[in-house]
């Protein structure tokens, strides 16, 4: 059996943990659905006969053997306080949550590259202590500072960008830099630092005795070599970019999964926050797949058994 | 290598010279972020589409189905201006026309509605009593699990057509206030009998299909944090045959009426979900939205008084119905008794909290009802005032004496939003300094709202909005309307307020009926089982260009339908800001 598909099957018990945790999570949390959604105008009969409709009224483990199943078909149910079906919701949110994913990622690499580079090849010099410098500045500035920030410099003073909401290219700058930003500050650390460290191997020395062009020397052997730890750097933060980008999403009213999973803890959503909490965590799972995979392309030493 | 040598001047005038490391491109980047931000800042240019009214929300409506609601956001879009209602709410919080042009009581439990002639629903067809019918029939049975429902069962024995324009309804007992409660959207019956998809059906998902109705709006496109109407083609105000009632409620103010563009309002309103205050904020100052009502935190509407956005934006203001007021658990010691209940709105300061976290938008109140309504209770001598030493006489008194600083502790629950923070810690300093020891605790909504419904508090803060008749004090205050059954959160229990909220529910002369409620006013003024704290204005920050548009004292979306832009020069300050 291949690596991929014992990682493939493994999927299934992990996410069947995942949905059993969520699923005794948001029933313990206190917060009853049925009360949030007919209000104070509510006689006790209805409260039990929305409560009977919605199948809340029966016995915990009930439930969640309904709730096992019906994910198994591919049924994520219907949301409490929208009355529409959870996977369209989902997938409504989703494409923006990629797009700003990817967003995010491309900024991410566009300054952690050449800045870790640079302050590598130019250890201890001025450039170095400039990435440093924009290391900590990006790590230390909260997004709840930095996007409103950004949006009163490039869409207020200088009138370049749109403010918020999702659309085309342009509005896609601002969030993707507003969340790129700290992720580039911690990528552009890890590549300074273990390129660094991969500069000083015997294998780097042999290539510049051979005569090869610093450039080669840099590009060829030592950043495919130093980018394992930044790869899995990465995988972990798109995980989290999937669900946590709420602030982000927040500022510039994207209309992703994070902000439709608060919404749906706050409303006690209950079907609407587990396939939420699904999609995330089969994302993750996806990513951290892939990112191992990545391992096996980018160093061919490694063999995935 | 890229430094700059600083030399600053160190106490005791000792000079050291400082080596920063890159320091010439972060000055240069900074100084040039504070030029930019000390530029003067651009005027805005409103830059939205001269037909369509753009108008900026704070949070999302969480549904739009007429059925189902319930949250300010939804009912303001929905029950506003995609439904029209049956009978509808005045700008002085009189019943007025709606769906039905008339109505009759024929007995105490009997009323006759007849439809307004000449309504039309969005696809053409007339809106007619069998569609009202079907409307409450729906509302009112319980598998549909409507939020309306209960109450409406209550209240409604029997709905039905007697004729192709006449509504009858029976109720279970003379209620009172019965139209107040029949501010509910009226529906195309064609759309309850099957689940047919409507005329924007092309646009609709199956999900989002929802009855027809007869508003001056339809739904265009509903994305999430993204709503457009379009002007229905058929339904709503610019039907030509409306009774004269309606019309003289829906003509716009002389001052407002059209000079140039459109005189039948806008064609669209694009509603946009803008749920950070800082964004919304600058959304106006880029020129994005037209429109905001009671969107705005209190804090910021001062801004829109200065330059530069006064220039493209005014403010309106009107007293509002929103009523808030600090709740005390009265199954709780000490909070049964009604000398510290006296004591404790005596120590806060209420002007200083309306003046700093209402930034005085907001009146004083003495009661449920705001001094413009019918229903409001005036000022009396019973009604506490700041006195923080009378407080602490009051408590000396009560058997609660000052011992090491403090006399007994309380828990004060709030949400997590953070002027409700910050307006239980002004509370929590204001009780501290008679010697009231008050722990502030926040939650997210869902858990907070539980703990008030089941009574595991002591001190909490809370709003009514948009209360309009005193039955709603039966509601509150009557022993039998204890959560989960009502909303008598407070845990009040006075036979005599009873017995006068069982009557003035049942009263049919509107003399007597004023008289009961002042009575029972009068004595929850005097028991305190909440310290009314204030009435909350309307506030609308309006495009300058924008011609037409009230607020109405619900801070509702009634008088959107009348808002059109002009190319012409900009609205003057004729509001009452």
């Amino acid at each position: 059996m291949t690596y991929l598909t014992r990682r493939l099957l493994w999927t299934f018990p992990v996410l069947l943990g995942v949905m059993s945790l969520v699923f005794l999570l948001i029933h313990l949390v206190p917060g009853d659905p049925v009360e949030i959604m007919l209000g104070e105008n509510a006689l006790p009969a209805d409260l039990s006969a929305l409560r009977s409709k919605l199948g809340l009224d029966r016995s915990l483990p009930v439930q969640y053997g309904d709730f096992i199943t019906a994910t198994l078909r591919g049924d994520l149910g219907e949301s409490f306080t929208s009355r529409r079906p959870v996977t369209g919701l989902i997938l409504e949110r989703l494409p923006a949550t990629l797009e700003l994913m990817a967003g995010a990622m491309a900024v991410a690499f566009a300054l952690a590259l050449p800045l870790g580079i640079l302050a590598a090849l130019r250890h201890g010099k001025w450039q170095d202590r400039l990435a440093t410098a924009f290391s900590l500045v990006g790590v230390a500035m909260p997004n709840f500072w930095l996007g409103p920030l950004l949006i009163l410099v490039f869409a207020i003073y200088l009138d370049w960008l749109p403010v918020n909401e999702r659309g085309g290219l342009a509005h896609l700058v601002l969030p993707a830099l507003t969340l790129g930003t700290s992720m580039a500050a911690l990528l552009s650390r890890m590549i300074h630092s273990s390129l660094l460290e991969v500069l000083g191997e015997d294998f780097i020395r042999t290539a510049r005795a051979k005569g090869l062009a610093e450039r080669v020397v840099v590009v060829r052997h030592g950043l495919p070599n130093s980018l394992i730890p930044v790869i899995t750097v990465a995988g972990l933060q798109i995980g989290a970019l999937l669900s946590g980008a709420i602030i982000t999403e927040s500022i510039f009213d994207w209309p992703g999964l994070g902000s439709l999973l608060l919404e749906s803890i706050n409303t006690r959503d209950y079907p609407l926050t587990q396939g939420c909490v699904l999609t995330i965590a089969l994302s993750y799972i996806l990513v951290n797949l892939a990112t191992d995979m990545l391992y096996a392309w980018v160093d061919p030493r490694i063999r995935l058994r | 290598m890229n430094t700059t040598q600083t030399t600053i001047r160190v106490f005791p005038f000792r000079r050291v010279r400082l080596r920063i490391p890159g320091c010439g491109l972060l000055a240069g980047g900074m100084m040039w972020a504070v030029w930019l931000t000390g530029c003067t800042p651009p005027t805005p240019h409103i830059h939205t589409p001269p037909d369509t009214l753009v108008v900026a929300l704070e949070a999302a409506p969480q549904t739009l189905h007429p059925f189902f609601a319930t949250d300010a956001t939804g009912v303001r879009i929905s029950h506003q201006l995609l439904y029209r209602t049956l009978v509808g709410l005045g700008d002085h919080l009189e019943i007025i026309p709606g769906a039905a042009r008339s109505w009759q009581k024929t007995t105490p439990t009997h009323y006759r509605f007849q439809m307004a002639p000449g309504e039309r629903f969005s696809d053409g067809s007339p809106v007619e009593a069998q569609d009202a019918a079907a409307t409450f029939h729906a509302l009112m049975d319980p598998a549909q699990a409507s939020p309306y429902g209960a109450m409406l069962r209550q209240k409604i024995r029997r709905v039905w057509a007697s004729g192709p324009m006449t509504l009858e309804m029976e109720l279970t007992a003379p209620y009172a206030s019965l139209l107040a409660d029949l501010i509910l959207p009226v529906v195309s019956r064609k759309g309850l009998a099957s689940p047919a998809p409507g005329p924007d059906e092309e646009i609709q998902p199956p999900e989002m299909r929802m009855p027809l109705g007869s508003g001056p709006f339809v739904l265009e496109s509903w994305e999430p944090g993204h709503i457009v109407l379009k002007r229905s083609p058929r339904g709503g105000m610019d039907n030509p045959a409306k009774d004269a009632a309606r019309k003289k409620a829906d003509r716009p103010e002389k001052a407002d009426r059209p000079k140039k563009g459109n005189p039948r309002g806008a064609a669209r309103l694009e509603f946009k979900v803008v749920t950070d205050a800082n964004t919304r904020l600058l959304k106006f100052r880029k020129g994005d939205v037209d429109l905001a009502v009671n969107a705005m935190p209190l804090e910021k509407i001062k801004l829109f008084t200065l330059a530069p956005l006064s220039a493209a934006y005014r403010v309106m203001e009107a007293p509002g119905l929103s009523y808030q007021y600090l709740g005390f658990n009265l199954t709780s010691k000490p909070l049964d008794d009604p000398r510290v209940r006296r004591a404790i709105a005596m120590a806060v300061n209420l002007p200083a909290l309306i003046a700093r976290r209402q930034a005085g938008h907001s009146t004083p109140a003495t009661g449920l009802f705001p001094q413009t309504s019918p229903w409001s209770r005036p000022p009396g001598p019973q009604d506490p005032v700041f006195n923080p030493d009378e407080a602490a006489r009051l408590l000396d008194n009560a058997g609660y004496p000052l011992r090491e600083g403090e006399r007994f502790r309380l828990e004060y629950k709030t949400t997590t939003d953070r002027s409700a923070v910050a307006q239980a810690r002004a509370i929590s300093a204001d009780l501290a300094r008679v010697g009231i020891h008050v722990e502030v605790r926040s939650f997210e909504w869902g858990t907070y709202y539980q703990d008030i419904q089941r009574g595991n508090f002591q001190l909490f803060s809370l709003r009514w909005i948009g209360v309009t008749d005193p039955d709603f004090l039966f509601d509150l205050y009557h022993s039998g309307q204890i959560p989960p059954v009502g909303k008598n959160r407070n845990r009040y229990r006075n036979p005599r307020v009873d017995r006068l909220l069982e009557a003035g529910r049942l009263e049919q002369n509107p003399v007597r009926r004023a008289a009961i409620y002042g009575q029972a006013q009068e004595i929850l003024a005097a028991d305190l089982p909440v310290v009314p704290m204030w009435h909350n204005n309307n506030i609308a920050v309006v495009n300058r260009r924008v011609h037409g548009f009230r607020l109405h004292p619900s801070g509702g979306f009634q008088y959107l339908p009348l808002a059109y832009k002009s190319p012409e020069s900009p609205e003057k300050d004729s509001n009452n800001f």
